[in-house]
């Protein structure tokens, strides 16, 4: 009657051609933007918050967070990479801010010197490094190398032990957008407050460890499936395709869930905080 | 472009300059020895920072870890020479070249399955306190590693030209029939210059990781940099080997600062590929390059 | 269709009954099942059994090493990609162009490298192979990065159309074995034989009037049509390209395939196939990981371990084989 899968973005790419032809619906748990954004979407909703929104917010806490206005960009060429540069450029206007260099890296470059030695010279008041590990610890360690002591704002790429473990002291002061599962005390819905805590309380009760936001993605695949078929009180494929789409403001333990036809993201920018790394471990940042 | 900025392309370059150095170093001794290319050299210098994160990690003080590595190293440098190198010495040209792809190939998926697909670190020698020079920084770790090229470049000279030995494994490069008819024996000569390469490149991925990290798949690149930078500086002079090393890494800092990042590995393969193409005995003047 | 080569195609001797039976059986496999999967495996096998060919050509009958032929089948994918989605090009001469195209590159490397030791011409094929990689990344505008190449058409030629996987497969396969039957017989022909006399003693044969910079030439612009033209029916079949696919991992591979599979014959090359496709479903039964190890082990086992030049071994082995060495 429907899938849930996948946590990976190629996974969920290469599944849902199937699911389409077959019309089945299917919940993904993966971010890459082109899961929706690509035909076959039609039989597609995601609960994970796509790689496009993780960067809006990081612009936003850019310009609302930070309040700056000139911004470098340092992006892993990619598709992780160029997409994030390409959404930023997309983005910026809205928010006041101007991107005054850019330079891109390859994946595993080993050293990110001579290209931050380069966005220096224009001068930029935050720097927005864009890929997954290594390349931004590299790039926190080089800066620290550079002692240039400028804001950086990461991907949520590096939302993991591992960035920390390789930038080492370098990671202090870095922040990224993240979901809230990590600190439940910046929920201000209160019934996803709620939610979240009990599913920390029960999945540490059962798994004996804290839940991440796969746990969280985990959890939302399945209450919005529930919820459709609710709604639809049916499990018809074509009755549930119908009920996603006009499922409008479900709590979830990511965020509030408001799907249409066109948007099967259902996430908005605010459902994501900002995590700075202090001491070795997350704070919230704001 | 400030004068602050060239210096601290200069200052990056420096860095893997020497890396590429060393490994040069290593390509140019097992040449001189053998005759034969070591396509996987630059495995041998990921070896070598892997296995010092893996002793680290167990626990072992820095310096015990940079020792232990280059043990294991060298231990794996032997036996590859002993079982693959020793029978093909007489075999020709293309099957050392498929025993040394294999090699690469086999040490690239044995690291990738015992230390697995991330990078991995390595604290700094001596700290990460940046040094400031007009205006650029260096990093401590830079020092160490352009410490050590220089001391090695030194010592190997030294062996060279003034222990017995050191004529031995020259004598065994200009000619190595008349060297053994002299008494050389010129399979102990192959296996001490397998051991020390193996070491030059263990040491040199031992320095690099506090600076960039380590992982499996670090080696085939730096191999092909090694390689560039001593058929540049002339393939087969350990002079050239250094110089042409260095020199790489300078134009790599220019190039991603005054051009492009993207095409920064591209530099040192159009570089291969100009050398071979229109000098292909380089700066320095290497051995003989053309059919036999 | 593969362009390149001047020597005239002998007569097909027919004692060459194993090719016969090895056409029959695998143009018949679409008789026999419908199963897309199992077609698929076989569409794949059919454009790297090109490659291994051109490539067997190359280092097993002129022995001269090309550490950078992902390149050239990646320049024939992209080539076509690229026209065809582009510049509106008819999907068969895009083919033909970018066979052109690996040509004229392989004419350019090998002029200067052919020259020099073998190792050289490794290293420049190696330094070629991660040039062309990085052009294939950087140049977005052409090649839209690592993105890739989506909406590549499938073939069609007048009323057939081959996005059918069993006329695919018939297409695909009549091209190979038209490679493979050339491959067999030019080990028989002037420039097969000129090239065996030249990897024993390049030497001797120079004394006896073979030109061998134009014959190693040859065979290197043979085998570079050959992996562009894989290359370009690759992407007409998965109908995307992008630069992952042509790395100095594949080149490796690739090497490995003509290494295990033999050098004694073009046969080689279909044992060599045959093993690179089947190889890796076993042994990732038992760890995902060892592919690569045991590719990588099992070529440095086999080039060390024969022929043996001397002892009970190396007799058994003469009389084998013939006095054929490596």
């Amino acid at each position: 009657m429907a899938v849930i899968g996948a946590s990976g973005s190629a996974s969920t790419l290469a599944m849902k051609a199937i699911t389409a032809q077959a019309g089945i619906p299917q919940i993904a748990m993966a971010a890459s933007n082109n899961i929706t954004s690509e035909p076959p979407s039609d039989w597609i909703w995601r609960v994970a918050p796509k790689d496009d929104l993780a960067v809006e917010r990081a612009v936003s806490h850019v310009a609302e967070g930070l309040r700056v206005t000139k911004i470098a960009v340092l992006y892993d060429e990619n598709a992780f990479g160029s997409s994030g540069l390409a959404q930023i450029e997309k983005v910026k206007d809205r928010y006041g801010i101007e991107v005054v260099a850019k330079e891109s890296y390859k994946t595993d470059e080993t050293d990110l010197t001579a290209q931050l030695t380069k966005l220096k010279g224009s001068n930029p008041e935050a720097l927005i490094v864009w890929g997954t590990n290594p390349g931004p610890a590299v790039a926190a360690k080089n800066l620290k190398q550079l002692a240039w002591d400028i804001p950086y704002v990461g991907s949520h790429g590096i939302a993991n032990a591992k960035f920390i473990e390789l930038a080492g002291e370098a990671a202090e002061g870095v922040t990224f957008p993240t979901t809230k599962i990590l600190f439940p005390e910046s929920i201000t819905d209160p019934e996803q407050k709620a939610l979240i805590e009990k599913l920390i309380t029960d999945y540490t009760a059962e798994f004996g460890q804290a839940p991440n936001h796969f746990s969280s993605h985990g959890w939302d695949g399945i209450a919005v499936l529930v919820a459709a078929i609710e709604q639809a009180k049916s499990t018809e494929p074509a009755a549930l395709q119908a009920a996603l789409n006009g499922l409008t403001d479900f709590t979830g333990a990511d965020g509030i869930f408001t799907y249409t036809a066109t948007d099967h993201d259902g996430l908005k920018v605010d459902d994501l905080i900002m995590v700075r790394v202090e001491g070795g471990k997350w704070a919230l940042a704001q | 472009m400030t004068f602050e900025q060239l210096l601290q392309y200069i200052f990056s370059g420096l860095t893997s300059g020497s890396i590429y150095a060393l490994t040069a170093l290593g390509f140019t001794l097992i040449y001189n020895a053998t005759g034969l290319i070591n396509f996987a050299q630059g495995e041998l210098v990921m070896l070598g920072g892997l296995s010092a994160v893996g002793l680290y990690q167990a626990g072992l003080p820095l310096p015990v870890a940079f020792l232990g590595s280059l043990t294991i190293v060298l231990i794996v440098t032997v036996l590859f020479q002993q079982l693959a190198i020793r029978p093909l010495l007489s075999r020709g040209v293309l099957a050392q070249v498929i025993a040394t792809v294999g090699a690469s190939l086999a040490l690239r998926t044995a690291a990738m399955m015992i230390f697995g697909r991330e990078a991995l670190p390595l604290p700094a020698f001596s700290g990460d306190t940046p040094i400031r020079i007009f205006g650029a920084s260096l990093n401590p770790q830079t020092l160490w590693v352009v410490g050590s090229t220089l001391l090695i470049v030194l010592a190997l000279q030294l062996f060279y030209r003034r222990t017995l030995t050191g004529k031995a494994v020259r004598a065994c490069a200009v000619n190595p029939l008349a060297a053994r008819l002299m008494g050389v024996s010129y399979s102990n000569v192959v296996l001490l210059s397998f051991a020390v390469s193996g070491a030059i490149s263990a040491a040199a991925g031992v320095m690099i990781t506090p600076i960039s990290f380590m992982t499996y798949s670090s080696g085939a690149l730096l191999g092909l940099k090694g390689f560039a930078a001593a058929a540049l500086g002339g393939l087969g002079n350990p002079v050239g080997a250094v110089v042409g090393g260095v020199a790489l890494g300078i134009l790599e800092g220019l190039g991603v600062g005054l051009v492009s990042s993207g095409y920064k590995d591209a530099i040192a393969f159009v570089i291969l590929l100009l050398v071979l193409f229109l000098r292909p005995q380089g700066i320095f003047g290497g051995k003989a390059v053309e059919q036999e | 269709m593969s362009g390149g080569t001047s020597s005239r195609v002998s007569r097909f001797v027919p004692r060459n009954w194993s090719f016969a039976v090895l056409a029959v059986a695998v143009l018949l496999v679409p008789a026999f099942t419908r199963d897309t999967y199992i077609l698929s495996i076989f569409a794949f096998m059919a454009t790297r059994f090109m490659v291994v060919v051109g490539l067997w050509l190359l280092l097993g009958l002129a022995g001269q090493i090309s550490l950078g032929h992902a390149a050239f089948v990646g320049l024939g994918a992209y080539g076509s990609a690229i026209l065809v989605t582009r510049a509106d090009v008819n999907p068969w001469l895009a083919l033909v162009m970018s066979a052109v195209l690996a040509a004229a590159i392989a004419g350019l490397i090998g002029i200067p490298t052919l020259k020099l030791k073998g190792h050289y011409l490794a290293m420049a094929t190696m330094g070629f192979g991660e040039i062309i990689h990085i052009l294939l990344i950087q140049l977005k505008g052409l090649t839209n990065g690592t993105d890739g190449i989506t909406g590549i058409p499938p073939l069609s030629l007048g009323p057939l159309n081959f996005s059918d996987p069993r006329l695919y497969h018939l297409l695909v396969w009549v091209v190979a074995l038209i490679f493979f039957l050339l491959a067999l017989n030019l080990t028989n022909s002037r420039l097969g034989r000129a090239l065996q006399a030249l990897r024993r003693s390049e030497v001797a044969a120079q004394s006896l009037g073979v030109d061998t910079s134009w014959r190693k030439l040859q065979v290197f612009m043979l085998s570079a049509v050959a992996a562009s033209i894989a290359g370009s029916f690759d992407a007409h079949y998965v109908q995307f390209v992008s630069p992952d696919s042509f790395t100095l991992n594949v080149s490796v591979i690739l090497v490995c395939s003509v290494v295990i599979g033999g050098f004694r014959s073009v046969w080689g090359a279909v044992w060599g196939t045959l093993l690179i496709t089947i190889l890796p479903e076993i042994i990732k039964r038992f760890n995902e990981d060892a592919v690569n190890l045991v590719f990588g082990l099992l070529i440095i086992v086999i080039v060390v371990l024969l022929p043996v030049k001397s002892g009970p071994l190396a007799r058994l082995q003469l009389l084998l084989r013939g006095r054929e060495r490596l």
